[in-house]
């Protein structure tokens, strides 16, 4: 990677992803993340109704680094996605990105850090004006941002950025309508790498594309990581994808980081039953909507508990403390392999500090 | 041969038919043929399940087998048999009664599907009044021991609730208990898991699946999500711009890897397959994409992305190769092979025995 030349002094050890461009090697960190909705239903002096979509969620995204983001829809990890964009106002936690606290800005300075961290969204056929022109989709965040201010400058920046996706200058002045389900999102990934940010969230980007071109936007996202070393939020239901793309995974139940650590351990080795279930390893789970205690809350029980097929009679007194294992496959930019289930205090190689981090889990 | 010894020695009863369909729609664009020449049967106590990308004709051709076609289209050639009768010769009163009675469908939105204006157990009735003369006092039990066995815990409260108040996989599942409401011989379900989350999609399947062991009735799953389909298909069918492109066993198409380039790439394309991670080295991506179909190319339809096209397939139509259940329609198909594919996750261990008895 000769692009990264310049950074590649500060390395010393053998893993070639390490390189370390500033001081921080961590670019985001999230700690006790959460959100409450309100819900309809106004009485006066009666109590407000909330629905916690997001409940105390930590973790961290290093520099260069993919981490995904997943678990069934409602899970909430839409809101966490559009949280960290500021798109959403979180109602407790911290959003630091590299060394800034995002949930303290607001308008024109939020607006200043904005090109350093940029969205990808779910559907290409909603999320690109119908009414603008490749070109001027593209080109949008370049003149809000001021980064390249001359008429031939701009246009130059724009072939390259259709070039990079894939995608060819003459295509400049086609409308979205044109193109195909993967050619959408192709100019959906150019217009959020315009301004070329440390930081691209994804939320589900190949769920609405078709199973030959998938594989092409997947190849996009890793090569976009590889050569320009922008870190990724991925979020997706699809594990398989998650598996290839990504370094290191958190799962979400019902807002809960319920599992997190590097992606393979986590996928080959699940500790939660959740977990389990979902890359297919777990006994069957028991049919209930996953909808239908969103309302009612956790009860400050495991939000996975009426689901559980393994769960012990202390998973109906108390939530579980998160557990941390600090093993030596999991040193520096990795996630801390962490799990929030009463199965794993069983187990003593599972304890209850991390090494790294000194936040402990769950509400008093 | 032995091939079929699992699906029991005896053959099964032929229970639906494709002949030789061609759909012809006049668009704006000209006249096209989502559906063309596609033949293909389902025995009782079969999964059949029919893959494709978006427009390769998939929901046409399961809408065909209710006789239901988009407007402006005409049959060219070719019978749609359902227990030995043309389906396009009946009438329409005729017809009438075999669907939603002897053939159900499973929309792929239940969001849409559903009356969002009447509650659940009113759109069952309807279907119960319209189809059948039960008599009202025994309908309602009936209806809840359909909510029931499809997998909604409590069928009382899903009779009284309207689609908006539920959620997309029970949606889902009260478009199963009306699918099966009546005890219908061929259950046609277009993408049912597609909007649904791994774990309920999984309860879906396990669900459809069990439509099998009922041993008379058979099941089209439609769907492009290859793990959902290996999971539930005995069979599988492979289409590609309006065309069957590939027939084969299911256990033989994921585990010898399949003969179609297409299939082939499909799978290859797939990071499930490959158990890789990015380290490993880009995905091996199709390039292009499927084509329009007003604008297709000469000759074999998927030759502009084949990695093996030749001169012959720009300028030919290519011949099927091997016989109906199971070949390829390719002039040059791959010899099935016994390496190249992870085990998946979650594959039944039998396979590998059967894996080695077809390498020879």
């Amino acid at each position: 990677m000769p692009a990264d030349s310049l950074s590649v002094a500060a390395e010393k050890g053998p893993d070639k992803n390490a390189v370390v461009k500033s001081k921080d090697p961590t670019l985001l960190d999230v700690r006790g993340l959460s959100k409450e909705f309100d819900l309809p239903g106004f009485r006066l002096f009666g109590p407000k109704k909330t629905l916690t979509a997001v409940s105390d969620v930590s973790f961290s995204i290093g520099r260069g680094r993919i981490l995904g983001l997943v678990g069934e829809s409602g899970s909430g990890k839409t809101t966490i996605g559009r949280m960290i964009m500021r798109l959403v106002d979180p109602t407790r936690g911290s959003v630091e990105f590299d060394g800034i606290e995002l949930t303290a800005l607001s308008g024109r300075s939020l607006r200043r850090h904005r090109h350093r961290f940029q969205m990808v969204f779910q559907d290409p056929y909603a999320s690109l004006n119908p009414k603008m022109s490749v070109r001027e989709i593209v080109e949008e965040p370049l003149i809000i941002h001021g980064l390249a201010p001359s008429l031939p400058d701009r246009l130059d920046q724009v072939a390259r950025l259709l070039e990079r996706v894939g995608l060819s200058s003459h295509d400049m002045d086609r409308f979205p309508h044109e193109f195909s389900g993967g050619g959408r999102q192709r100019i959906g990934i150019a217009r959020a790498i315009a301004c070329g940010p440390d930081l691209l969230v994804a939320d589900e980007p190949i769920a609405s594309l078709d199973l030959s071109i998938g594989a092409q936007i997947i190849n996009l996202f890793s090569s976009l990581n590889q050569t320009e070393r922008m870190s990724m939020l991925f979020i997706s239901h699809d594990l398989s994808v998650v598996r290839y793309l990504s370094d290191n995974v958190v799962v979400l139940y019902r807002g809960v980081m319920v599992e997190s650590g590097p992606t393979t351990v986590v996928f080959d080795q699940p500790a939660h039953p959740y977990t389990r279930i979902l890359v297919g390893s777990g006994s069957g789970v028991r049919t209930i909507d996953p909808e239908s205690r969103r309302e009612t809350g956790t009860g400050g029980l495991c939000p996975f508990l009426d689901r559980c097929s393994e769960s012990l009679p202390v998973c109906h007194v108390s939530l579980p403390a998160r557990l941390w294992k600090n093993d030596s496959e999991s040193p520096g930019q990795r996630e801390p392999r962490a799990v929030l289930c009463h199965l794993a205090d069983r187990s003593s190689e599972w304890s209850p500090s991390p090494s790294t981090s000194q936040f402990i889990q769950g509400n008093p | 041969m032995r091939v079929d010894e699992e699906s029991g020695g005896e053959s099964r009863e032929v229970l639906a038919e494709l002949e030789g369909l061609t759909l012809s729609v006049s668009t704006r664009e000209g006249e096209i043929f989502p559906v063309f020449g596609v033949s293909f049967s389902i025995s009782r106590g079969e999964v059949v399940g029919l893959v494709g990308e978006s427009g390769s004709g998939k929901t046409l051709t399961g809408l065909s087998l209710l006789r239901l076609f988009p407007p402006r289209s005409t049959v060219l050639s070719g019978r749609i048999l359902f227990e030995k009768r043309n389906l396009l010769e009946l009438g329409d009163n005729e017809m009438r009664t075999i669907r939603g009675n002897r053939i159900a469908m499973i929309f792929q939105e239940p969001q849409s599907a559903l009356n969002p204006i009447l509650t659940v157990g009113t759109q069952l009735k309807e279907l119960f009044k319209s189809h059948t003369d039960f008599p009202e006092s025994t309908v309602k039990e009936r209806i809840l021991s359909r909510l029931r066995s499809a997998g909604l815990p409590d069928p009382e409260s899903v009779f009284r609730s309207y689609p908006h108040q539920l959620s997309g996989g029970m949606r889902q599942r009260v478009m199963i208990a009306m699918a099966i409401a009546l005890d219908p011989l061929l259950v046609i379900a277009d993408e049912p898991t597609t909007a649904l989350d791994p774990t309920v999609a999984s309860q879906i399947l396990d669900l459809l699946a069990s439509i099998r062991d009922t041993r008379d009735k058979g099941l089209l799953f439609i769907s492009h999500d290859l793990s959902h389909v290996r999971r539930i298909s005995d069979r599988i069918l492979v289409m590609y711009a309006g065309k069957i492109i590939e027939s084969a066993q299911s256990r033989k198409f994921f585990g010898n890897a399949p003969r179609h380039p297409y299939s082939r790439a499909l799978l290859a394309s797939r990071p499930s397959d490959a158990r890789k991670t990015r380290q490993d080295g880009p995905l091996t991506a199709i390039t292009g994409q499927v084509p329009p179909l007003w604008d297709l190319p000469a000759g074999c339809a998927f030759a502009p992305r084949c990695p093996k096209a030749e001169e012959i397939c720009r300028r030919e139509t290519p011949p099927w190769k091997g016989s109906e259940s199971e070949g390829a329609l390719c002039f040059f198909p791959e010899e099935p092979m016994d390496q190249g594919l992870g085990q998946w996750p979650g594959q039944p261990s039998k396979e590998n025995s059967m894996d080695s008895l077809h390498a020879c």
